[in-house]
């Protein structure tokens, strides 16, 4: 009898751990977040994400893009050839930047002026069209929690790069003045953009590594 | 006549230092860091810098030649608030992803013909990330913002390229310096990719008369 039991207790953690994987492949917020761990988007990151402001205009666009694109292009899977599905993602996130650029533009007037090309610049980022290649589908019901877990990724990734560089390079957050001069200059620069994000990553890794350990050891520290 | 010809002469080589040096696109605009996490893994690099020098060279001439004859009406967008400017500027992304298209369709089928048979496949797998990334893309918004003639263009993204390769290349080198057992589990992959570009950048940075008491 309790052979019987282990054996149950031994299928159902099995399964449980089978849900554990799947669900830390599917999660691009955390785990498999969309720019610290997977190295899409980056150019926004480190080139324009120089404040919070900045940040959350990028976060927007490219959160307006990656949604759409990625549910429709799923529905392309089997019907246009794998080679050829880039342009379907490309024609139609070119086409969402219009709008998204003329309503941006209103909103946030002259701060979308200093973010620069990096907005148009989205429309072909990597966190937008990696889909393009893959040929399997992922299916109505994961496709729609994929596409919000991937651009919230991007999104929080991108404001927490854009504080700290804030921060560092100006002393101020949103304006706000925090520090009476900037502690750290180049953060500001895209040299100071590739350090600071190479140090978001790092401690992000770590983290996530962390938490793996404690969710496969079953919360058993060594 | 002379004089004339040496000022251009001058300025296009000006150009073309910029898009390889003195602004490279990659380290010192970020552009075409798509590929940096898997570039170790990928033996054909060599083709993959081929195909996007081809295709960025062929969607600038493509994109030079339709930004001049398709536009949006101005009117269409005056209630937006848009200007007659801006109206041209925001049409950009999608006569980008137009002309690129047919350059990578044409790319395509003359690769798969011409190709030696050994590396189609590795082309035919390379080219849709080659034609479509923010690299190219980069190059022609830069040079269009700057309103550079047909030659400038061309020259630019030329020099853009060469950057690019060089950007590779050293990345490349580097990378087998990465992988070493000394590098903390936590900087392994993309951050010790990222903070040997950071060095490269600053760098880079220097040849554009920046210090480091400028940059501190």
């Amino acid at each position: 009898m309790p052979r019987k039991r282990d054996k149950k207790t031994e299928v159902q953690r099995s399964r449980l751990m089978l849900n554990t994987e799947e669900a830390q492949q599917n999660d691009f917020l955390f785990f498999n977040n969309t720019v610290l761990m997977q190295g899409l988007a980056l150019t926004p990151v480190i080139a324009a994400a120089t404040t919070l402001e900045n940040a959350v205009i990028l976060a927007i666009a490219g959160a307006v893009l990656i949604i759409p694109t990625r549910i429709l292009g799923d529905v392309t899977v089997g019907r246009i050839k794998t080679r050829l599905r880039i342009i379907f993602y490309t024609v139609l996130s070119a086409l969402i930047m219009v709008p998204d650029m003329i309503f941006l533009s209103r909103w946030f007037k002259g701060s979308f002026v200093s973010v620069g090309l990096y907005v148009p610049l989205l429309f072909v980022d990597g966190a937008v069209t990696w889909r393009a290649s893959v040929a399997q589908r992922e299916g109505t019901r994961h496709v729609f929690r994929n596409a919000v877990s991937t651009a919230l990724g991007y999104a929080f990734a991108i404001c927490l790069t854009g504080t700290v560089r804030e921060i560092l390079g100006k002393g101020t957050v949103w304006g706000v003045q925090i520090f009476g001069k900037a502690p750290f200059s180049v953060a500001s620069m895209v040299p100071g953009g590739f350090l600071i994000t190479a140090v978001i990553a790092a401690a992000w890794q770590g983290i996530t590594r962390f938490f793996k350990k404690i969710i496969f050891s079953g919360g058993k520290s060594e | 006549m002379i004089k004339e010809f040496i000022s251009e002469f001058s300025e296009m080589i000006m150009i073309g230092l910029t898009g390889a040096f003195l602004a490279n696109i990659t380290l010192c605009r970020a552009a075409g860091l798509d590929r940096i996490k898997n570039i170790e893994e990928d033996s054909d690099e060599r083709i993959f810098c081929i195909l996007q020098a081809v295709c960025s060279l062929l969607s600038s001439v493509a994109f030079w030649f339709a930004e001049r004859y398709i536009s949006i009406p101005a009117s269409l967008l005056e209630p937006f608030g848009v200007s007659e400017y801006y109206s041209q500027v925001y049409l950009w992304p999608l006569l980008i992803a137009v002309v690129t298209a047919v350059v990578f369709i044409i790319v395509f089928i003359v690769t798969v013909k011409v190709a030696p048979y050994d590396k189609v496949t590795s082309a035919a797998r390379q080219l849709p990330f080659a034609a479509f990334n923010n690299f190219a893309a980069g190059v022609i918004l830069v040079s269009a913002s700057r309103q550079y003639g047909l030659i400038e263009m061309i020259v630019y993204t030329a020099g853009a390229n060469i950057g690019y390769i060089m950007a590779n290349m050293m990345l490349r080198e580097g990378n087998r310096r990465l992988q070493s057992r000394e590098v903390p589990a936590a900087f392994r992959g993309l951050p010790a990719k990222l903070l040997y570009l950071s060095g490269l950048a600053i760098a880079f940075y220097a040849l554009t008369g920046h210090s480091l008491s400028s940059l501190l």
